[in-house]
């Protein structure tokens, strides 16, 4: 067990129950690398997850696509064994070792049986020391790529998301994909996959959290083992800080039923004082399923869409917030006129003290349901590391949540939204004609 | 983040893959039933202060009336409704109010409501779950909103989606005469079309104790959840409601037909790639075929199921003439198991070799063409993957509701490490012959110019 119930203040406060982590701060002693750990020895398993700074918006100019190409390369052999020998090599002992490429993250996962640490720290130590880039295994890797790019582009809502950062972003990383080009990936080669991971893969821009079944000892030495090898230092810079394009409607042709609709403007760093504020302002427009305003709108009343919803987003060049809702042709404009509605209202008028106070216990409440298995509990490390806060948020956050005021959402709201400026990018051909 | 009410379609097979990976470590069920017939089954998990609460119904896509598809899920969004003490869309708002998050989904044997909610919350979720199951106030203007809803969401998962609409012809060729080639979310039409009366004949046929398992999994014991139970759904009587009866499929060779698989052909402007796939229905998961299943999830995973497989190896690594391929076994339907076998391919000459290609390839399954170490491989790996499944809660509450709400005994979830192990060369052999059956598959080819 180790999840405690805890602090009868907070639960006269706000509800439910606030469950907080034994975390333990572990450092390598040799590579000095730092991790979060949960021991749990209720299953004989172990996950850890790794992150570093510097996802797809770290490719070079007219290199697009090196970051992913990066990330499904890491396991495709490693010292002397060739692609197909570390593949077998992994399954033989049941581990499970895989990268992914966000815009601002690399991150990676392992997942491995108790019994077998020793043969994953070998097996890990020679992935990241001398990960062999194959010529076969890039060919193989950018084949794949491509058939994902092909794969998104069948998918109208992943088209307005791409063609939203593209507008938005259009001399920037940020209005590149994550994927990148194929005219870009087509001339990656093994050079570049070389420098990249030297330059990206590194110590100080890495964050580190562990659950599962091994002790602290245990795990800093399996992070010396494995991590050792890495350079001390990044050479990647952060993507440049960037507003988004404002104020424009786009519209780009698709034949099919339904319009994909993505709206966006600045959100505000999780480093402002503010941002717990915006935090309850969002899910009581569009952040909360069921319960949001847009989905109440949208949805419950008027059965315009399946689901709208927005979120903030947490790009360190551009805070951003954004929202996506798909509907038939004939509705679209009076979809979107709802979401600018709805904005309005948000700043016209504070909401209630009951969705304020539903907002909170929501927020506060199902924090715990992000705990339920070790590998969330990973993730959730990892968030609250990324964002530059110490174990006591756990504790904390409900404290942050309970402070804001219905008086400070309507101030965010007055900050943030604004209909006017929204940026909005339209997939589809919408037949309506709107009110704005 | 997409918002919820689940048609479990095509989309969800790998998801449900796990399913039938089954355990190594011990784990409990706890089995009860109610006087009325409520099956209960508590799965104990104390990693958090939470719960996942299901209610499985026994009724699913594959149970509606003639003319009427889709009524079974567009009856499970009408379940967020307003019942006689509750204004609609109160569920999920109190739900979301005690930190929790509900949701629900309909497959074609099944439907199931559940909610992730902090442990003290229990009884209130078990109420108003009771209170759903009787006292329903169902309104012509409520019916017609969210029949527009699932319109919407029919667009947007099938009719956008030209793989999708594929999908839902290579079902309707794979199944005949039988239910499961008509899709859980329902012809557009007949959805279009649907009377109300339709959604209140559903209710009350089929929505009752005794058509229904609780499942709870999390830091709870039986001794609570039965004593809720009773005092929530205790006094709700039981129905006799069944399932209409179905046309039985057949499994195995069949030596009478023409030995090949039924090949259909799309061509979608909006698809940028080409894909190669086959369904194989096998037969469905039991207590009497453990050792078959086992044998035949270890095959698949031999054929197709990762970066060692021979598919990979032959599709990928020698030949470069696909860009990916998976290959699934699944076990979400009651009357029948499925094969799928995926690949994509850059070119259309590509596309017009895959057939002989992937033939080639079973053909050289089938003769054995894997090495003990393979054998062995596939079977740690599994099992591995499920212990890594127990790691989560919800995850064990989906997949392993899901065997369990379908009649299957919980033994052969618990031993499935142990038939993974068991298995032989001439099980894997015979389990390829027997499943395996090109007569009862379905191949597609799709792509923007054929």
């Amino acid at each position: 067990m180790r999840f405690i119930v805890t602090c009868l203040i907070m639960l006269a406060v706000s509800g439910p129950a606030f469950a907080f982590l034994k975390i333990e701060n572990v450092e390598s002693p040799q590579a000095h690398v730092s991790a979060w750990l949960v021991e749990d020895t209720s299953l004989p398993i172990v996950t850890i997850h790794l992150a570093w700074r510097g996802g797809a918006a770290s490719d070079p100019e007219g290199k697009s696509g090196l970051t992913s190409l990066l990330a499904s390369l890491m396991n495709e052999g490693a010292g002397k064994l060739e692609s197909a020998r570390f593949q077998e090599a992994m399954a033989d002992i049941g581990l499970q070792f895989g990268f992914e490429a966000e815009t601002d993250r690399l991150s990676a996962t392992i997942r491995f049986l108790k019994t077998y640490r020793d043969e994953t720290e070998d097996l890990l130590a020679d992935a990241f020391a001398q990960p062999r880039f194959d010529d076969e295994a890039i060919a193989r890797m950018k084949s794949e790529l491509n058939a994902i790019l092909a794969y998104n582009k069948q998918s109208p809502g992943k088209i307005a998301r791409e063609a939203w950062f593209a507008r938005a972003f259009p001399n920037h990383p940020y209005g590149r994909p994550t994927n990148g080009r194929s005219e870009d990936i087509v001339d990656l080669t093994r050079q570049d996959l070389v420098a990249h991971y030297a330059n990206l893969v590194a110590r100080d821009n890495l964050y580190v959290s562990a659950v599962g079944d091994i002790s602290p000892q245990q795990l800093a030495a399996f992070l010396d083992r494995v991590l050792g090898a890495l350079p001390a230092r990044t050479r990647v810079a952060a993507a440049p800080a960037q507003q988004p394009t404002a104020a424009q409607v786009v519209i780009q042709p698709w034949q099919g039923p339904q319009s994909e609709v993505v709206f966006g403007l600045p959100g505000l760093p999780v480093a402002d004082n503010d941002f717990f504020s915006a935090y309850v302002m969002n899910y009581i427009l569009g952040g909360g399923g069921f319960s949001s305003r847009l989905m109440q709108e949208l949805r419950e009343k008027r059965g315009l869409t399946y689901g709208v919803y927005s979120y903030l987003s947490d790009l360190s060049g551009a805070p951003l917030w954004l929202g996506q809702f798909a509907s038939q042709k004939d509705k679209v404009n009076e979809g979107l006129d709802l979401v600018r509605g709805e904005m309005r209202k948000m700043r016209d008028t504070p909401p209630s003290e009951e969705e304020l106070a539903a907002a909170k216990t929501y927020l506060i409440g199902s924090y715990a349901l992000r705990f339920d298995s070790g590998m969330s509990i990973a993730q959730q490390m990892i968030n609250v590391q990324w964002m530059g806060w110490s174990r006591q948020y756990f504790e904390t956050r409900a404290q942050k949540i309970n402070a804001v005021t219905a008086a400070d959402v309507q101030r965010l709201a007055q900050r943030l939204l604004r209909p006017e400026a929204m940026l909005v990018q339209i997939v589809g051909q919408p037949l309506d004609r709107g009110t704005d | 983040m997409r918002p919820r009410r689940l048609t479990f379609t095509a989309l969800w097979f790998s998801l449900l893959a796990l399913s039938l990976t089954a355990c190594s470590e011990p784990i409990e069920f706890q089995r009860a039933r109610l006087d009325n017939g409520l099956d209960i089954i508590v799965i104990p998990h104390h990693r958090a202060p939470t719960l996942t609460h299901m209610l499985w119904y026994r009724i699913g896509g594959a149970d509606e009336p003639a003319g009427q598809s889709g009524i079974a899920h567009l009856f499970e969004h009408l379940m967020f409704k307003a019942t006689e003490t509750r204004p609609a869309g109160a569920f999920s708002k109190t739900v979301a109010a005690m930190g929790g998050q509900d949701n629900a989904m309909t497959l074609p044997d099944l439907t199931a409501y559940f909610q992730r909610i902090p442990k003290q919350h229990l009884s209130q979720v078990m109420a108003m779950e009771a209170d759903r199951m009787v006292h329903l106030q169902l309104t012509q203007d409520d019916f017609d909103t969210e029949r527009d809803v699932v319109l919407e969401e029919r667009s947007m998962r099938v009719d956008q989606r030209p793989e999708r609409r594929a999908h839902e012809t290579i079902m309707q060729k794979l199944y005949g005469e039988h239910p499961y080639a008509i899709p859980t979310i329902g012809w557009r039409q007949e959805v279009e079309t649907m009377p109300y009366a339709a959604a209140r004949d559903f209710y009350k046929a089929y929505y009752a104790p005794d058509n229904a398992l609780l499942l709870v999994v999390g830091d709870t014991t039986l001794a609570e959840v039965r004593a809720l139970a009773q005092q929530h759904f205790g006094a709700i009587p039981a129905s006799g409601a069944t399932r209409p009866s179905r046309p039985q499929l057949t499994f195995g060779p069949q030596p009478t037909a023409p030995q090949t698989s039924d090949t259909l052909t799309f061509s979608e402007p909006q698809l940028q790639q080409y894909i190669w796939q086959r369904t194989y229905r096998v037969e469905p998961r039991s207590a009497a075929n453990r050792r078959q299943v086992a044998a035949l999830a270890i095959a698949i995973d031999l054929l197709g199921g990762d970066s060692n497989s021979l598919l990979y190896s032959d599709l990928i690594r020698k030949n470069a003439v696909a860009q990916t391929i998976n290959a699934d076994l699944s076990y979400y339907q009651k009357d029948a198991g499925e094969v799928s076998l995926y690949a994509t391919v850059a070119s259309r000459e590509a596309l017009a070799r895959l057939d002989d290609v992937v033939d080639g390839t079973i053909t050289r399954l089938a003769a054995g063409a894997f090495s003990d170490a393979d054998m062995s491989r596939s079977a740690r790996k599994l099992a591995a993957s499920f212990l890594y499944q127990q790691d989560g809660q919800a995850s064990m509450a989906f997949s392993y509701g899901l065997a369990l709400a379908m009649g299957l005994d919980e033994q052969v979830i618990m031993n499935w490490a142990k038939d993974l192990e068991a298995v032989s060369r001439a099980d894997i052999l015979r389990a390829i012959s027997e499943n395996l059956v090109i007569t009862q598959s379905i191949t597609a080819h799709l792509g923007p110019d054929l």
